[in-house]
């Protein structure tokens, strides 16, 4: 079977609902909300080791959008520190359903049950994570990462 | 017709015998009768109606008996109720009586026991006689379909100037003028001609019957289209009044304009400033799903990176040997330095050994796609907030202009007062479909008189064949020679009708604007259009003319006008030696229950002035509040006879339980 057509299971919430879906979502899709979900549970380490498997979404979604891609990968490496983990869409996901069920409970307490309108509940919820120093420390890091290795060069021995 | 005399028995609160006498002095010829208001003013003038038509129109209209004449008598006993009027009538006196009795039932009930109405007169011997048909007879002396213009309630008496006051106007002129006696004949010869040509259908060959059959299918069509004809000039009437009335209001608001267009420009601009709310949500919304999670997500794209880096260092990616190639080698179990490659050898080992260092391709294709993005993606993380924060930015400018808007707005509202919170944008937009529809109305009424004509043609091509056809049969031919003649009649006086009609108008139009203008300071006049409207025009620029808006008070004074108008046209015409056939024309007094309703104090002055002129008999009914100084003070002079109602309440008076009022003979000084 190609990744292209696995699916996968995901623990369904009211915030996908209220963020991801209805005539004006905030989010394009449930996958990029996920993704967000997932970005956010590692971020804020709120994994559920045993998630709802109430949603099932195809790997193509994630594998043919290269930013989702990293991120997806990205995150999985970060949680199991295994470099192949990066060629294992099940790996991948295993990280992405348990990191996005603990992002998407947080998101919910945080955004959709907080008063207010939902778009700026998520607005605030962004920026409150904001940190400029760290932001532009990696900025310089990631660039020098890239230049060192798209040069294409054989390391020296 | 001149009054001499009322009587009332028991009618209504007039308990007992009560009486009036008009006064018959040329000179002093208004009867001036006081009272305050639910004295009984308007019961007198209902009693003239219920004299004459056996009309009431008060409140509780059954209860014609006065409660205390029935409360005195025993159960059983009968109670009488009478009014009687004498009067002069072409010479002749009369004495009409309307009589009934009834009969007391429980508490101060009653029921009617029976009805009588006498017509008497004394004949030119001095003998007393009685009219077999008095309710005929009184109803040609003032005829009922008039009786809003005989007996009149100042109060109400402005409707004859609404729209839908044509017809009594037109049945006034008609009646009053003795025109209805034209039009009934034409009528009738009408009638006359339908009946003969259906003699002569039956009777007649063929030719003349399909003839007839012919003629009477264009004249039933003509009357189809002139109904519909009909039907659209009133609908274009009534749809230039509404555009009148449009025209009024917008000339009210007039002095709101200004605040209504900045209010319509200003709720546009909320709308559009609505819209660029929403749509910068939609541009935050958008960058939080395309790059929302990166600020959560970079620490793991950092360390995935450097992951890599590592791997870049260990000489992993990208590698100058691939695990692949090293595979084949041991495969195809030679090097490329041609050797041999046999397991266990040195030079097995050491090209096995290479594989340890080379990197795989999927993971060099992977970690080559991840590391290309990574700068990438640190500046789409900055760039999010960045975004994010111009959005906002925005939408808070919005948001105060959408507050400085809504504070405006608010503060237009409370300028304008509720009348004015009518929109002129939807009154203009309004006129202009009715503007549009009335061009349509024109274009049918049009479409309709051009085919009018040509049926009216057509018939009377076949009016011609029918005269020429053969026919041998003697009771069709005789049926034929009366259709025709009461054809010709009934063209003849329908012509005649019309004349006379366009020529009464036109005096009664002379003489309406006449008076009018006597009252009215302003430069407007009275005029009864085409269609018999009551109108009330001014000039604008030398040719053309528009209808104003009316006061109450206006109405008031353009209907008495009319009222006036007939009743010194029927006097004239009645004392004129002129040949009377059609019209003889009357002499009737005018009897009014306040005339000064509405009327502003210059008008009330100036009505009180001409009222004595407008009929030989004036009978006028006011409370103290009507009978100012300036009326009085033209009045007095001419008031032959003044009475007084002298109404007893129950409530303020001891020694009575029911209500009465007295017709009281004013002698002099105030009432």
């Amino acid at each position: 079977m190609s990744s292209g057509t696995l699916t996968f299971k995901y623990e369904n919430n009211e915030a996908f609902e209220e963020l991801a879906d209805g005539d004006s979502p905030i989010f394009d899709s449930r996958v990029r909300f996920l993704v967000f979900a997932a970005s956010v549970g590692y971020a804020k380490d709120r994994s559920v080791e045993d998630p709802g498997e109430d949603n099932y979404i195809r790997w193509n979604y994630i594998g043919q959008d290269s930013q989702l891609s990293v991120i997806t990968a990205s995150l999985a490496y970060a949680v199991t520190e295994d470099p192949e983990v990066i060629l294992d869409p099940h790996d991948q996901f295993d990280v992405l359903s348990r990191y996005g069920a603990g992002g998407a409970r947080l998101i919910k307490k945080e955004v959709v049950d907080t008063p207010g309108d939902n778009l700026d509940n998520l607005v605030d919820f962004i920026q409150d994570h904001r940190n400029e120093d760290e932001m532009k420390e990696r900025v310089g890091v990631l660039e020098e990462i890239e230049r060192e290795i798209s040069s294409l060069k054989p390391s020296a021995e | 017709m001149e009054l001499i005399a009322l009587k009332l028995k028991n009618f209504r609160q007039f308990y007992g015998e009560q009486s009036v006498h008009f006064s018959t002095d040329q000179d002093q010829n208004v009867t001036v009768i006081h009272g305050s208001n639910g004295s009984g003013k308007t019961t007198l003038l209902n009693a003239f109606t219920w004299l004459f038509y056996d009309n009431i129109s008060l409140p509780k209209p059954d209860q014609l008996v006065s409660e205390r004449a029935v409360a005195e008598v025993n159960s059983g006993d009968s109670v009488t109720v009478s009014v009687s009027l004498e009067f002069e009538h072409e010479g002749t006196e009369y004495e009409a009586t309307r009589i009934k009795e009834f009969a007391k039932r429980e508490g101060i009930s009653a029921v009617e026991q029976s009805s009588e109405i006498r017509l008497e007169f004394t004949d030119e011997h001095g003998n007393l006689k009685t009219r077999s048909n008095p309710g005929t007879m009184l109803n040609q002396i003032m005829p009922e379909r008039l009786k809003e213009i005989f007996f009149f309630d100042g109060e109400t008496i402005d409707e004859l100037s609404a729209i839908d006051g044509q017809e009594k106007i037109q049945e006034a002129i008609r009646n009053i003028m003795g025109l209805s006696i034209l039009e009934r004949s034409t009528r009738h010869l009408e009638h006359a001609v339908g009946k003969y040509e259906q003699i002569a259908q039956e009777q007649g060959s063929e030719e003349l019957s399909n003839l007839i059959s012919e003629k009477q299918d264009i004249t039933q069509q003509i009357t189809t289209k002139e109904d519909t004809l009909e039907s659209h000039r009133q609908s274009k009437s009534e749809t230039e009044d509404e555009v009148s009335d449009i025209e009024d209001r917008l000339s009210q608001l007039e002095g709101s304009r200004e605040l209504q267009i900045e209010r319509d420009n200003l709720k546009e601009e909320l709308t559009d400033v609505d819209s660029d709310i929403e749509a910068t949500n939609d541009d935050i919304a958008r960058e939080i799903s395309e790059r929302g999670f990166l600020p959560f997500a970079m620490p793991a794209v950092e360390e995935t990176g450097k992951m890599l880096q590592k791997k870049r260092e260990k000489g992993e990616i990208p590698s100058d040997i691939k695990t692949h190639f090293v595979d084949d080698l041991l495969e195809l179990k030679e090097c490329i330095c041609g050797r041999p490659l046999k397991k266990g050898t040195n030079p097995y080992e050491e090209v096995k050994g290479w594989r340890e260092r080379a990197g795989s391709t999927e993971i060099e294709e992977t970690a080559m796609s991840i590391v290309g993005r990574l700068s990438e993606l640190g500046g789409d993380q900055e760039k999010l907030y960045s975004e994010i924060e111009r959005h906002l930015s925005r939408r808070a400018q919005k948001a105060d202009k959408k507050q400085e808007i809504q504070e405006r707005l608010d503060e237009i509202s409370s300028q304008l007062s509720d009348e004015e919170q009518e929109s002129i944008a939807d009154l203009e937009s309004r006129r202009r479909d009715l503007l549009g529809k009335i061009g349509e109305y024109d274009e049918k009424i049009r479409n309709l008189e051009a085919k009018i004509e040509e049926l009216k043609d057509k018939r009377k091509a076949l009016e011609d064949e029918i005269a020429e056809a053969k026919e041998e049969n003697e009771k069709a031919q005789l049926a034929r020679k009366r259709a025709q003649t009461a054809a010709y009649l009934q063209s003849q006086i329908s012509t005649l009708f019309q004349q006379y009609q366009d020529e009464v108008r036109q005096n009664v139009n002379e003489r309406v604007n006449e008076i009018f203008q006597d009252i009215i300071a302003k430069n407007y006049y009275a005029k009864i259009s085409d269609d018999y409207t009551l109108q009330i025009l001014k000039d604008v620029g030398e040719t053309s003319e528009i209808p104003v808006a009316q006061s109450q008070g206006e109405r008031q004074v353009a209907s008495l006008s009319f009222i006036a108008t007939l009743i010194s046209l029927a006097r004239e015409r009645y004392e004129s030696d002129e040949d009377a056939t059609y019209f003889k024309g009357g002499i009737y007094p005018m009897i009014m229950d306040s005339p000064f309703g509405s009327l502003d104090p210059t008008y009330q002055e100036r009505v009180s002035r001409m009222l004595p002129e407008m009929a030989q008999q004036v009978v006028v009914m006011v409370t103290q509040s009507q009978w100012s100084e300036a009326v009085a003070n033209e009045m007095e002079h001419v008031a032959g006879e003044r009475y007084y109602l002298d109404y007893h309440d129950p409530g303020e008076e001891s020694g009575t339980n029911y209500e009465y009022t007295d017709l009281v003979r004013k002698t002099g000084g105030d009432y």
